[in-house]
């Protein structure tokens, strides 16, 4: 077993593959799904084959045997065209787990004893059926095929074989030729052949006399296992000597061959399309494209917005590199069926030994996930499926009688639904009545009764995810030990995902497990403590809270040795983030005595704290700062590092430096919190709906970071916009709805949350009771949501916020509309200064009629007369029509743009003089340049009406001062 | 002892006195980058940086052979070791010299007081204490180990 521990893995990870189609297809086999058994038995022999194929390479003597044993077994249902009878299944399917245990632990794997199952495999061969003699050996030169004994052939292939058949005997005895051949190229490699063949013509068929074929083959198979594979009448085997060559090859020559160029290893039927790649290649990857996400931002920084040419070359850039960063992200993803593939299994099993009928359905298996993530989800998966099996689904005579079909069914499903994944196990079985899990809560002493009181149908429901609740009436072997539904909890809350539970009493219960895409990329609050930044996981986070100098003064209570604050009424222990890091040891009663010392008289100053949780349990983690919210890659922390609990892994921040992700778990550890000084146990979330006061919010989303929530009252409506129909005004955005001007807010604007891309089209949230028309702008509106009435005031982002608070176990902002209306609102307008008379012909060339309009109002508002032209032709003819002080021209325009137009004027008999102004939204040294060759006087920028009109009037006063006319 | 083979080295300086590493070891020299520091690990570890990507570990060679902590100027380097020898990591050098190969009669390997140190090499007019760097890293897991968790 000293082979390349990396060929050793290949190998267990391929057997793995191959175990897991063969489980599958011995269920099909049982329920005769269709009438392929042949094909199937073929493809399990063939899995089973490559299994034992790879363990006689690598010297798993237990794992060849079995494989060999289950083998010999599926190689007699070849033989018949029924399908398998149920011990037959069992002792395969047993004989698979075996296996697959075995190779979990492939390093000991001989040391098992596997005996049992060897003679239970056994026992469903025929009887009588005598192990054959095993092959008599020749010289090599000896057998009429032995030129070719010095050819290439896989390292492997210790055994050389001489093989004389007559065809002729072997298709009388069931064996057709092509299935000989098969079966050569299954357990060996052909080196060298003959046919002998007669006179007589072979498209009527075989002749009735010897058709001899001899063949010369090489194999790592053992004679006595070629004899058995080759077990037909008219084949004769010897075992060749070769001469040439010494029989076994060195062990190191084997173990530089991966056995994925062993030809008797069938390639899978996805070989072609699919790759091996190590992880860490993966993660370089990933690496290099978040680098590459930093570099794009900085190019986008550096490429000035206006400059036509560079625009689009800093578009593509964005645009690939978000694509490839996804493309990268998904080579981590797997398809939920591979994680579903084992509960057919399971269902069978249990149904069976629980002596009930189950069917299972499973529903979109190609949904895929992160492979860290699945892997997780495999036992509280399997714990929800058990728990259908075992309370959900009633027997069939209790089934018969409430009128349900005997057979219950319970259906698997994965969606991907607003880039999470949904998970549901649904049964349709006797369901969970809300009263039972009331009693039982009340009898375990779980929660009072005056708690209980309050609780809502869902609610108590939840409760059964508490630690030390069972409702099985029986104990069984399959569930209701009492264990079980919190570790379902426990094990979703570490990936950051949520369950919701929905029963019906009689019709049946769902669960529904939400979780993230990936756990590479996670949602995290940086803050900051002494001086430097960390990453909080908002998985870990319920909500923020920021107390002002009195409060915290008031709030802040000391317990023991540790500091607790009053928060809605319990009290929540404090942590000083600063504080934990500064100390290398854990606290001590020393260390605690100091940092409370410290803070008895707290200074003046805002108190900001994060609500944490450690499993059921929440903490205050005071920090210094709260920055923003921002979707961050994890990288584990350096190998050196790892005894420092207080940290999960690193990062590298938007501005290429790195910052360290807290581990709440090892922060609350490092400081000894103990909350068993608090007189209530567990805290309720605030999500949790209690007695007070609640409101509906709609939830949506702007940049990557943040969700936002704005109360359903103060919504009037939600607009589908199109993005290309924005215009711009200076500072300002709008869009025309039902012929009014509405200003669009862009969160990013006022907050400092993160920006957003436009699309094609995104949503504009319409508030009521807004003095001007003006909408809140997003790129995905959610969902509407139950929340607490009473929001923490807010500390992210500032102001503009009405607060933060933790929704579907996200930060959420609440914004303050109002507010935000009142900072969009442009400053009142300076007195401007006055054209002079006699100087106020204008002509105005704009082919949009948004601006056309918008400047013709300033121009006029300003006491010019204006005469306007959609295009650079239209406005020449406006000029040969009439006399004009000043014109104002956009650029790009069709018919004639500005820079024909401009040179078009200045060529005029008149025109050399006449004060032009461009007015463009073009803004690149570049544009500044040619609009002075083309003759432009002035250029501006659409439109900061002040500066623009000062420079009309400026223009104009020259003009006058030279004289002319 | 002496070796047989010559050997090249990464040279830089520390102080007044001049060092090396096996220069099969080292991945590449690079300016520093911004530094973020990691609490609660022992003063030599000045924290992490960001290499193109990389989150590599910054190392104070100077606080593992007794002297006064690093302070960073404009000669300063950090000599980045290769992934034979752990996660990626580095340590801050005053400055870098030249690679010089030694015959295997000029290195020799004696016992030095700071145990880092593993041999002398000779060069026309300067001594360079050989450095061994793979001891690095788990001087650092032994100083975070000396905590009691």
């Amino acid at each position: 077993m000293a082979a390349d521990r990396s060929l050793i893995f290949e190998f267990v990870s391929e057997a793995k593959e191959h175990l897991a189609n063969v489980a599958d297809d011995l269920l099909a086999l049982e329920q005769r799904r269709d009438d392929s058994v042949r094909y199937r038995v073929d493809r399990l022999f063939r899995a089973v084959h490559s299994v034992k194929g790879g363990a006689g390479f690598f010297g798993c003597r237990t794992v060849e045997e079995l494989a060999h044993a289950m083998e010999t077994v599926l190689d007699q249902l070849r033989e018949q065209p029924e399908p398998p009878a149920g011990p037959v299944i069992d002792a395969l399917l047993a004989g698979n787990d075996r296996i697959l245990a075995l190779l979990d632990d492939v390093e000991r794997s001989h040391q098992a004893d596997v005996g049992d199952l060897l003679a239970r495999l056994r026992s469903l061969l025929p009887a009588g059926a005598p192990a054959p003699p095993p092959p008599p050996v020749l010289p090599a030169r000896d057998f009429p095929l032995s030129a070719p004994v010095l050819a290439p052939r896989p390292p492997q292939h210790v055994y050389l074989y001489g093989l004389s058949a007559d065809l002729a005997e072997c298709d009388r005895g069931g064996w057709r030729p092509l299935r000989l051949l098969q079966r050569l190229q299954e357990i060996g490699a052909i080196l060298d052949a003959r046919l002998d063949l007669p006179d007589a013509r072979l498209d009527a068929g075989l002749p009735a006399g010897p058709l001899r074929y001899q063949a010369l083959f090489s194999s790592g198979l053992a004679p006595d296992r070629v004899t058995q594979a080759l077990g037909v009448a008219g084949v004769h085997l010897v075992l060749l000597e070769p001469v040439e060559r010494p029989a076994p090859p060195p062990p190191a020559v084997r173990q530089v061959t991966p056995p994925a160029e062993e030809p008797t290893l069938p390639a899978p039927a996805d070989r072609g399309n699919t790759l091996r790649i190590p992880v860490q290649l993966v993660d370089r990857l990933m690496t290099l494209a978040g680098e590459l996400v930093l570099v794009r931002n900085q190019a986008l920084r550096a490429i000035d917005p206006a400059d036509a040419a560079l625009r689009p070359v800093g578009q593509r850039l964005d645009t690939v590199t978000g694509e490839l960063q996804e493309a990268v992200l998904r080579t981590r993803m797997q398809p939920v069926g591979n994680l579903f593939g084992k509960f057919p299994r399971l269902v069978r099993d249990l149904a069976r030994q629980l002596g009930k009928e189950i069917e299972l359905e499973v529903a979109g298996t190609e949904v895929e996930l992160d492979k860290t993530i699945l892997e997780a989800l495999s036992d509280p998966l399997t714990h929800l499926v058990r728990n259908g099996c075992d309370h959900g689904i009633e027997p069939a005579d209790v089934r018969l009688r409430s009128g349900k079909p005997p057979q219950g069914l319970i259906r698997l499903s994965a969606r991907h639904l607003a880039g999470q994944i949904y998970l549901e196990v649904r049964d349709d079985g006797r369901g969970i009545d809300p009263q039972v899990v009331k009693q039982k809560a009340a009898e375990r002493g779980l929660r009072t009764a005056a708690d209980l009181a309050r609780l809502g149908d869902r609610d108590l429901l939840g409760l059964i995810l508490l630690p030390g609740f069972s409702t099985a009436a029986a104990v069984t072997d399959v569930s209701g030990r009492g264990v079980g539904m919190d570790v379902v909890k426990t094990n979703l809350d570490r990936l950051g995902g949520v369950l919701d539970i929905d029963s019906a009493p009689g019709r049946g219960t769902t669960f529904t497990l939400r979780l993230p895409l990936t756990l590479a990329i996670i949602p995290c609050l940086v803050v900051g403590a002494g001086g430097e930044r960390y990453a909080l996981p908002q998985k870990d986070l319920e909500e923020l809270v920021c107390l002002q100098p009195g409060q915290a003064r008031a709030r802040v209570e000391h317990a023991y040795d540790q500091e607790v604050i009053r928060l809605r009424d319990r009290l929540l222990p404090l942590v000083r983030l600063g504080e934990v890091l500064r100390w290398r040891a854990p606290f001590t009663a020393e260390t605690r005595a100091k940092v409370l010392g410290k803070y008895r008289n707290p200074a003046e100053g805002l108190l900001f704290f994060g609500v944490v949780k450690v499993g059921d349990r929440r903490f205050g983690l005071v920090v210094d700062e709260i920055f923003t919210t921002e979707e961050i890659v994890v990288k584990p922390m350096h190998g050196v590092l790892q005894p420092l609990a207080c940290f999960a892994g690193a990062t590298i921040m938007g501005d290429g430096r790195v910052s360290l992700i807290l581990s709440i778990e090892g922060v609350a550890r490092h400081a000894g919190v103990r909350f068993d000084v608090m007189p209530e146990q567990a805290l309720p979330a605030p999500n949790e709906v209690r007695g007070g006061e609640t409101q509906e919010v709609l939830l949506f989303r702007y940049g990557p970071s943040e969700q936002f929530a704005l109360p359903l009252a103060m919504v009037r409506r939600v607009e589908l916009v199109r993005m290309d129909r924005v215009e711009r005004v200076g500072e300002e955005e709008f869009l025309t709805l039902d012929g009014v001007p509405t200003a669009v807010l862009r969160p990013d604007r006022f907050l400092s949350v993160s920006a957003c891309e436009d699309r094609e089209q995104m949503f504009l949230i319409l508030p009521k009771g807004v003095r001007r028309p003006l909408g809140l702008l997003a790129s995905a509106v959610l969902d509407t949501e139950t929340v607490p009435l009473d929001v923490d005031p807010g500390v992210v982002g500032g102001d503009g916020l009405v607060g933060s608070g933790v929704v579907r176990g996200q930060l959420t902002l609440f914004p303050d509309v109002y507010r935000l209306a009142d900072l969009a609102q442009p400053p009142p307008r300076p007195r401007l200064p006055a054209p002079a008379e006699g100087m106020r012909r204008v002509l105005l060339v704009e082919d949009t009629q948004f601006f056309r309009e918008l400047v013709r109002g300033y121009l006029e508002e300003a006491g010019y007369e204006v005469e306007t032209a959609v295009h650079g032709a239209d406005g020449l003819a406006r000029l040969d029509a009439g006399a004009f002080d000043a014109v104002v021209s956009d650029i790009e325009m069709p018919e004639m743009d500005g820079w024909a137009f401009a040179r078009a004027v200045r060529q005029r008999p008149g025109g050399e003089r006449l004060p032009l102004v461009a007015l463009t939204t073009l803004n690149s040294e570049r544009d500044r340049e040619k609009a002075r060759a083309c003759g432009f006087d002035r250029y501006e920028v659409k439109v900061d009406r002040e500066r623009f009109l000062g420079t009309v009037a400026e223009l104009l006063r020259l003009h006058e001062a030279r004289g002319e006319p | 002892m002496t070796r047989r083979n010559p050997a090249a080295f990464c040279t830089f300086r520390l102080g007044d006195s001049l060092f090396g590493i096996d220069l099969p070891l080292v991945k590449e020299v690079s300016t520093v980058p911004p530094m973020t520091p990691v609490p609660q690990a022992p003063a030599a570890v000045r924290g992490y940086v960001n290499l193109r990507g990389l989150v590599t570990l910054v190392l104070d060679l100077r606080q593992f052979l007794g002297m006064e902590p690093a302070v960073p100027g404009p000669d300063t380097r950090l000599v980045l070791f290769k992934s034979t020898l752990g996660d990626p990591f580095g340590v801050l050098v005053d400055a870098v010299g030249d690679v010089v190969t030694l015959a295997g009669d000029r290195v020799e390997e004696r016992p030095h007081e700071n145990e880092l140190v593993t041999g002398v090499g000779k060069l026309a007019d300067d001594l360079l204490l050989i450095l061994d760097a793979r001891k690095l890293l788990p001087r650092v897991a032994g100083a975070i180990a000396e905590v009691p968790r």
